[in-house]
């Protein structure tokens, strides 16, 4: 399991479940953006076969978008509570996606419930983890994974 | 279509969301829905419903999904009722587990009314 | 009698007998609808996703984008008696091939675009045969609702 595998286990996890669950299309950005800004980051552990996480940051424009279109629903008709249950329900999806692709059907994983977290700080290792941007048919997004070995 | 009341078992209500609209999506429409949050919440409503299909999630709170089946799949009055898993957690080894202790069917998020319809197609007689 | 529909253009139809058919699909997408208790069919051969791009082409040929071309075929379909609670939605084509600054694969944004409009919308595909680097030739038949695709070596249903 290298960082290369992970990385790439990670875009394609992402453009599929982007494609399939929110309908925007996703594409790997090599480069970092100058400028990236969020208010808000989701978080998920992986506990096993190896400790690590997965970080989504998403901007607000972006956020409005995936939830509006997945309830087919006005933003400003939507309680926080829905907002942020959609968004955690979409990390937990990838976190699951990226783990099959990532080891295979045949292997065993284990990770927790995602959440909302309003405070990078508290994160342990976030230097040492993967940063990976995509677009989102315009709206730039970051993923943060770290598996260790 | 022989299904007609449906338990969703989601802690996610965005996913009991999209579990819906895809059925309905796949054409099936005018179902009864209960809807629990996880295997503790589903075993109260099946105590006083009576549903002829169980979807359900895994990876919930309280009570998860391999409990609640073990649980369902113990119950005289409960053993029989299909149930079909929607999870991400998607395992060759837990699907045949799965499937050994009674699951009807083991469908990987994101769901979609392709995947809702195939289903039907393979298991409506 | 059979139809042959071109680029950014949709045909419904009720009667028996009659075939819709469209040519060579490459990343454009054919969106058919089939309603299994009134035998009503309907197809649209999209070019692109978002008709933004191109405001007169849109005036002009609104079936060449999803956004002003699902609309339409939905409201014909709906009028010749197609009732969704009864349909039957497929989608085919979506080859990958990049646009002009290769920055996207339109034939994937066709198709993700056309599942958003639709799940906005209440509705979904059933079956679909994208992706891929083939052309699609694909026709349906308003006796039976069937979906046939081929190209220069095969011939295959969904």
């Amino acid at each position: 399991m290298t960082e290369e595998n992970i990385k790439e286990a990670m875009i394609k996890t992402i453009e599929s479940v982007f494609s399939d669950m929110v309908f925007i299309d996703t594409l790997h950005i090599e480069k970092s953006p100058e400028n990236f800004d969020y208010t808000q980051i989701l978080y998920i552990d992986i506990i096993s076969p190896s400790n690590g996480y997965i970080i989504a940051y998403l901007p607000l424009d972006l956020r409005k978008t995936i939830v509006e279109t997945i309830h087919s629903t006005d933003w400003d008709e939507m309680h926080a509570s829905e907002i942020d249950d959609c968004l955690l329900e979409i990390l937990n999806v990838i976190a699951g996606n990226f783990m099959t692709e990532l080891l295979g059907r045949g292997a065993k994983y284990n990770i927790s419930f995602p959440a909302v977290n309003y405070d990078e700080e508290d994160i342990e290792q976030l230097d040492k983890s993967q940063e990976i941007y995509f677009s989102a048919e315009g709206p730039i997004f970051r993923i943060n994974v770290l598996l260790n070995s | 279509m022989k299904y007609k009341r449906i338990l969703i078992t989601d802690d996610s209500a965005t996913s009991r969301m999209i579990i819906k609209r895809c059925i309905e999506m796949a054409g099936f429409f005018d179902l009864e829905y209960f809807e629990a949050e996880d295997g503790l919440q589903g075993l109260t409503i099946l105590d006083s419903e009576k549903v002829d299909l169980i979807i359900t999630d895994l990876k919930m709170p309280k009570m998860g999904g391999k409990t609640f089946i073990r649980k369902l799949k113990s119950s005289e009055d409960k053993k029989d009722i299909p149930i079909v898993v929607v999870s991400s957690l998607d395992n060759e080894i837990l699907e045949a587990r799965l499937k050994r202790e009674g699951v009807l069917a083991v469908i990987g998020k994101p769901l979609s009314p392709a995947k809702v319809f195939d289903f039907m197609e393979e298991t409506d007689d | 009698m059979r139809y042959d529909i071109g680029i950014g253009h949709l045909k419904t139809s009720s009667t028996q007998g009659d075939e819709i058919k469209t040519y060579a699909l490459g990343s454009c997408v054919a969106v058919i609808l089939y309603d299994r208790k009134t035998k009503i069919a309907g197809m649209i051969h999209i070019a692109l996703p978002e008709s933004a791009v191109n405001t007169d082409k849109a005036k002009s040929l609104p079936g060449y984008f999803v956004d002003t071309g699902l609309p339409l075929l939905l409201k014909e379909f709906k009028e010749l008696g197609g009732d969704r609670k009864t349909t039957v939605i497929k989608i085919a084509g979506g080859s990958s091939i990049m646009d002009e600054n290769k920055t996207f694969d339109i034939g994937k944004r066709n198709g993700i675009a056309v599942k958003r409009y639709l799940w906005k919308n209440g509705l979904g595909v059933m079956k679909e045969d994208i992706g891929g680097n083939i052309s699609r030739t694909v026709s349906i038949d308003v006796d039976t609702g069937r979906v046939l695709l081929s190209n220069a070596k095969d011939k295959w249903e969904i």
